[in-house]
């Protein structure tokens, strides 16, 4: 294993202070060399005889205890940054020496934060976030909230489970309570009847006379156009109209068709009324628009004897064939519904499109399912899409990457039509559509909402639907009183639930009451008067906050009920389920033996989904890949889809470690990667087919396998168009070796120099070099992402790289990835990067303990968790560092289960 | 009681720039008592996030006063040049984060969070409005990590909590205008109700608060407080309750406006805002990768915040006359809008555009423009003052002239004098 020397910073240990104080046990200090310099340049103007702009450097204590010392040194840092000091005339540092020592002082200013912000292991009681409400609600009333119309979270850059970012408002307060309102709504509708499951198919050729009567009609606009044309152009040419042709077509220089429009002015030149056209504009746009380009398209289409049993998804063209729509007419209650279609690829489909997305009319940048056609036209496949929706629905199918804004179904039209002067293959057949539902398996109403359901619904004016019939258990029975007459045990036994296995107070009960009460003599119906007590709970912040009371400020154990919360909003984020509180009541979770088997339980749970893919995405910065959008003129195969599943590969990834509890090793290198069909054929896989991730054996010399193999990495570390080595080298310190580069400074000047030139990207870059202010972060940051300079903007290996700018031209070159990690080992390619890296597992582990610590304390790890992060490292290590056998080690630790 | 006048009058205001709700309003108050003429002031701040282009934003530092020549990227302003003064030289000493033009632009917060500017003036002017004061923000998402730094909105309150804002102007519209045609004893019933459950989130507030350590008890304090902040807003409803909202005198904006028509609509808005005295006190964090891409410029915003000359200084100077040429649009709207005495909005209000980032990464001479008449500071000129002079000067200067009684705000060390002379 290669471990560099350790950096200029040197960290003085104290003796450990006593268990549990909040003390950090780290301070931060400059180097021992750093002082003496400083004195030597700076002393004569900032020492006891003279301390210009009352600053002395000569008092400026080596170690960094306390926020105005660290306060002095970060003026330190900024005046040499911005290059304000030493004064120009002034004997100056050597580029080196100014390097080392900025390099120096901004990593233990950030030591200093660090040491400063330590809790000392104290943990502040932190409402639920967005994911985790909405979760929370999808437990208790069995409907899901969208996050996004949830309250923000606020803060970027600490996990969204930190108490301390987790801000609460009035604002938030009052949409707590109106979302929690709405979805209790929901509830009742979706819950609170029963809905006979109904199927409604269309057949897909029920599409084919409109195309083919629009592709008539326009065709017949265009033979009149031609025909009023001709006739406009040959009056043009007649002797006494020449000096008014002329005359139009000099004062519309720009216009199309200028002649027709101004046809007024020509004698003899026939009316476009003539021709059946409103005007001229009317005329020119029926008659020459590029619609026109789109007829041998259009007749092919038309004449394809496949349509008489289907559609085919081909260009979406609003004059003549738009994309195929799914109408789904009437009134649907709201729940779980499947959509089927059945479908095949033809033999000329493209293999990268052979994929149908299924999104919503109106909605068509949000979510979209996608799904791998492989039915053939002899064998066509039914393809099943789940959905939840409610009322009348347009669904709207296309082929993936073919059409996912205009600009991009323009250019895949004119592409296949300049190559063969028609269009596109017709790639995709559908059969049929039909949705089928409610499905009474997902009606079954949530155990929280049971009781109150069994009142029925106040009557309707128009409603003919029985009532929810619910199981005999909670029937009201004659020696039990009805949920009207308990309601008061009723809001009780919900509260219980929503406060996570603890009972409400009783005055806050009386309350609830109160409000129940007092809309019920207004008239409100029994649910309608529950919803409101039911939407205070929700907004209470017994259900928004993870409270941990102590008593005194001393640390104290958790209950049970308290660490299992900590647990399902660790491992779910969500609440816990029935199991897991009776494993609380049973003190079964309080024994390590028991938490292990509950850990084993949950993670095997597909609740366990929502840890892996937030706190990955968070932990791995993923939030990087929607920054920028990709060139889908540079990129074409990297079209939304599969930026979609490349991102899902990371999670995909992770997910896999988990369920087979693998090494977190093969995150930095491993002989397999987990795609679906859509990415096996990104990168070149064959053999794979469908839409599930599994784990595919990688071929000898592969650079996939691991992190940095990955298309979504490779891309999180470019703009869209270009890959940027900086992004990259950073985010392998960051996230891989466990040595975060300090935030940019601000103030550093600009380097232009290099302007208007054409340079290879390391020519670029190499000025960071030259300026000690850029260099001190630089030379450990670029290296490394010249290293993956093989990877393009979106994960394509490639040996050349080109640069383009307008004026000065274009250069291509040879990427040449070797480089050395500063004062560390030379790598000559990306294989020997990636070795390097992958030796570097303890470092990787560290960090990946660290976040985990921080996700599941929602409080971020100081120097004070360093013990407790080295006993996590050192537990999975015995194991290979399997990845359950990290999140066994967090939850077992005393941080895990103490409130301080 | 003025409020079924004040109704009616509001009711028949109908067009945009001759809106007669301050006029009438103003004039009954005069008939009243003639002291209380004296038209209200208002301040509007509109962060930029990730600053300008100082080569062609700035004016030259040795070309100062009334006489300064407009450079290029000022330029779409001149209609206005005598209506605004540009400041040079000054600088949150406590700002840190080269990426965050917003969080502390408007508060200048060091080692202790503080109130921003614009929650000082809606403690001073806010007490007479409907809204005591209106934060709006871009639509884009994740405007924070794009320039502006974390945040809810450009206002953070006394604890240095952030507030949060609308992200649309439709949101922004409905809040603002969108009638209530609820009875007015359902209204009653409507606060009644709303108190209950105050009351009862308060019941439970109690019980958790039982035993917390001090942190917790600190973030406790946060929904406390946001139950005190709703209950001063039905306090204020229940005053307002006579009151119908004022008719709008906008359209209701369409959807998924982005870009520079967000800008502009927002803009509207807030101008629709003031006109109808709904509020006095307006922040606006301006979206910036939206802005480019409605402008057409592919470049992503924080490339062309490290802008070099070629495309991404291209873009950033595309980014300067696209924002002065809103803001130009603003400030016509604003001296459009007149009221009694033959005076204007424009005179009434003071507009902050700027941003703690100058350009790039550099956060010392913060852009900052003032325009508009609320605080009486001097207006068409160049001041550029000392290197690293407290930004929280000309805040303060601000927070004088607009009639907060206070000697100090954030790090202030004084008033900007040459922001009131002539």
């Amino acid at each position: 294993m290669v471990k560099f020397p350790a950096v200029s910073l040197l960290l003085a240990t104290l003796a450990a202070t006593a268990a549990g104080a909040a003390e950090s046990t780290v301070v931060a200090r400059v180097k021992a060399s750093t002082p003496p310099l400083l004195a030597a340049h700076c002393a004569d103007c900032h020492g006891p005889d003279d301390a210009g702009g009352g600053f002395r450097i000569d008092t400026l204590p080596a170690e960094i205890d306390s926020a105005g010392t660290a306060d002095r040194w970060r003026k330190v840092l900024n005046v040499l940054n911005a290059g304000e000091m030493p004064p120009k005339d002034a004997e100056q540092l050597t580029p080196a020496a100014k390097a080392d020592l900025l390099e120096d002082l901004s990593k233990a200013i950030v030591v200093a934060g660090k040491a400063l912000a330590d809790t000392g292991g104290r943990t502040t009681m932190r409402r639920l976030n967005r994911r985790e409400y909405a979760n929370t609600l999808r437990e208790l009333l069995g409907v899901q909230p969208r996050p996004d119309g949830l309250p923000a979270d606020g803060g970027s850059g600490t996990f969204d489970t930190a108490g301390e970012r987790l801000f609460i408002s009035a604002d938030q307060i009052e949409q707590y309570h109106e979302i929690a309102a709405a979805a209790i709504q929901e509830s009742w509708r979706r819950y609170g009847t029963v809905h006979p499951s109904r199927t409604h198919r269309v057949e897909a050729e029920t599409s084919t006379p409109g195309v083919r009567s629009r592709l008539a009609k326009r065709l017949d606009e265009r033979r009149r156009f031609v025909l009023w044309k001709n006739a406009v152009e040959a009056a043009s040419r007649k002797p006494e109209n020449q000096a008014a042709a002329a005359d139009i077509r000099k004062a519309n220089p720009n216009q199309p068709e200028p002649l027709l429009h101004g046809w007024k002015k020509l004698q003899g030149a026939p009316s476009p009324t003539d021709f059946q056209f409103n005007d001229s504009v009317h005329a020119v746009e029926m008659g020459s628009r590029d619609w026109n380009l789109r007829v041998p398209y259009h007749t092919a289409y038309a004449s394809h004897p496949a349509i008489e049993k289907g559609a085919f998804l081909g260009v979406n063209d609003p004059y003549v064939n738009i994309h195929l729509q799914f109408r789904v007419p009437g009134e649907w209650p709201p729940g779980a519904y499947v959509l089927r279609l059945r479908v095949a690829a033809t033999e000329e489909s493209l293999p990268d499109r052979r994929f149908i997305v299924c999104g919503r009319a109106g909605a068509e940048d949000g979510p979209a399912d996608c799904c791998e056609v492989t039915g053939s036209m002899k064998e066509p496949q039914i393809v099943e899409i789940p959905v939840e929706t409610e009322g009348s629905q347009i669904f709207v199918f296309r082929e993936k990457g073919s059409y996912d804004n205009d600009n991009r179904g323009h250019r895949i039209f004119f592409d296949a039509f300049n190559a063969n002067g028609i269009g596109p293959p017709l790639g995709i057949w559908i059969d049929w559509m039909e949705i089928e539902g409610p499905l009474p398996a997902k009606q079954q109403a949530p155990s929280a909402l049971a009781e109150l359901l069994t009142v029925p619904a106040a009557p309707q004016p128009t409603a003919t639907q029985p009532t929810a019939t619910q199981p005999t258990a909670t029937q009201p029975t004659a020696t039990k009183p009805s949920a009207e007459q308990d309601i008061r045990g009723v809001l009780e036994r919900f509260a219980t639930q929503a406060f996570r296995g603890r009972r409400p107070e009783p005055a806050f009960l009386n309350r609830l009451l109160a409000i129940y009460e007092r809309e019920r003599a207004a008239g409100q119906p029994f649910r309608e008067a529950a919803t409101e007590s039911l939407a205070t709970m929700l907004s209470s912040p017994h259900f928004l906050y993870l409270a941990e009371p102590t008593e005194s400020q001393e640390r104290r154990p958790l209950d049970g009920l308290e660490l299992a919360s900590r647990l399902s909003y660790f491992l779910w984020s969500g609440p816990p389920d029935d199991a897991l509180l009776e494993s609380a009541r049973s003190g079964e979770l309080l024994k390590p033996e028991g938490r292990a088997a509950q850990v084993e339980r949950m993670l095997d749970d597909p609740r366990s989904r929502e840890f892996v893919t937030a706190f990955t995405h968070q932990w791995l910065g993923v939030e990087r890949l929607d920054f920028y959008q990709f060139k889908d003129s540079v990129y074409p195969r990297y079209d939304p889809k599969t930026k979609d599943a490349s991102r899902q590969e990371i999670y995909e990834t992770v997910a896999m470690l988990l369920k087979e509890n693998l090494s977190l090793r093969n995150l930095l290198k491993s002989d397999f990667v987990v795609v679906n069909s859509m990415l096996a054929r990104y990168y070149g896989l064959d053999g794979v087919s469908g839409d599930a991730y599994r784990m595919v054996k990688l071929p000898d010399g592969s650079p996939r396998g691991g992190l940095l193999g990955m298309a979504a990495v490779a891309a999180m570390g470019s703009n869209g168009e270009q890959t940027s080595p900086v992004e990259r080298g950073a985010w392998v310190l960051r996230k891989l070796l466990h040595d975060p580069p300090p935030p940019a400074p601000p103030n550093v000047p600009q380097i232009t120099r290099l302007e208007g030139q054409l340079l290879t990207t390391r020519e670029r870059l190499r000025m960071h070099q030259e300026e000690p202010q850029c260099a001190s972060c630089h030379r450990t940051i670029d290296p490394i992402g010249f290293g993956l300079e093989n990877f393009d903007a979106v994960g394509m290996w490639r040996s050349k790289d080109s640069y383009q700018k307008t004026g000065l031209g274009t250069k291509e070159w040879e990427i040449d990835p070797s480089g050395a990690f500063h004062n560390g080992p030379a790598f000559k390619d990306f294989n020997e990067l990636r070795e390097i890296v992958a030796s570097r597992h303890t470092d990787f582990a560290t960090g990946f303990a660290e976040a985990l610590l921080a996700y599941a304390l929602g409080r971020p790890v100081g120097f004070s968790d360093d013990d407790l992060v080295k006993t996590i490292v050192d537990r999975a290590a015995t194991k290979d560092f399997s990845v359950r056998e990290f999140i066994h080690a967090v939850v077992q630790s005393p941080a895990f289960c103490t409130k301080q | 009681m003025p409020m079924p006048s004040r109704r009616r009058v509001l009711q028949a205001a109908t067009t945009l720039l001759a809106l007669p709700s301050l006029e009438s309003l103003g004039f009954r108050r005069f008939a009243r008592a003639a002291a209380a003429a004296a038209r209200p002031k208002r301040m509007v701040c509109l962060g930029i996030g990730y600053g300008v282009t100082e080569e062609t934003w700035f004016p030259k530092k040795d070309d100062v006063g009334a006489g300064y020549t407009l450079t290029d990227g000022l330029a779409p302003l001149a209609r206005h040049k005598d209506s605004f003064t540009v400041v040079q030289g000054c600088t949150h000493a406590f700002a840190g984060d080269p990426h965050g033009g917003s969080t502390v632009w408007l508060t200048g917060a060091g080692p202790t969070k503080s109130l921003s500017m614009d929650q000082v003036v809606a403690g001073q002017l806010g007490s007479d409005t409907r809204f005591a004061s209106l934060q709006l923000n871009g639509s884009e998402p994740g405007l924070d990590g794009a320039g502006h730094g974390p945040g809810l909105s450009l206002a953070w309150d006394r604890r240095g909590k952030p507030i949060a804002g609308f992200n649309s102007p439709v949101i922004a519209f409905h809040k603002l205008f969108s009638a209530d045609d609820v009875p007015l004893a359902q209204r009653q019933q409507m606060l009644v109700k709303k108190r209950s459950v105050l009351d009862a989130v308060l019941e439970d507030a109690k019980s958790v608060q039982r035993g917390l350590s001090a942190a917790d008890t600190d973030k406790l304090d946060e929904y406390f407080q946001g139950v005190r902040d709703i209950e001063t807003r039905l306090a204020k409803e229940e005053r307002w309750l006579g009151a119908a909202k004022p008719k709008t005198p906008l359209p209701q904006p369409g959807e998924g406006l982005v870009g520079r028509e967000e800008v502009l609509i927002m803009y509207d808005l807030l101008v629709a805002a003031l006109q109808t005295d709904s509020t006095r006190v307006v922040t606006y964090r301006q979206p910036i990768q939206h802005l480019l891409k409605s402008l057409g410029i592919a470049v992503a915003s924080h490339d062309m915040s490290h802008y070099h000359p070629g495309d991404r200084m291209a873009a950033s100077q595309k980014r300067d006359l696209a924002q002065s040429e809103m803001l130009a649009t603003l400030l016509d709207k604003l001296k459009a809008t007149k009221e009694t005495d033959g005076s204007s909005l424009f005179d009434h209000t003071t507009v902050v555009f700027g941003s703690t980032i100058r350009s790039i990464h550099y956060l010392d001479n913060c852009p900052t423009l003032i325009a508009g008449g609320g605080a009486g500071i001097t207006l068409g000129h160049h001041v550029v003052q000392p290197r690293n002079t407290p930004l929280c000067n000309v805040w303060l200067t601000l927070l004088k002239g607009t009639g907060v009684e206070t000697d100090a705000f954030g790090d202030s060390t004084g008033t900007v004098k040459e922001l009131t002379v002539g």
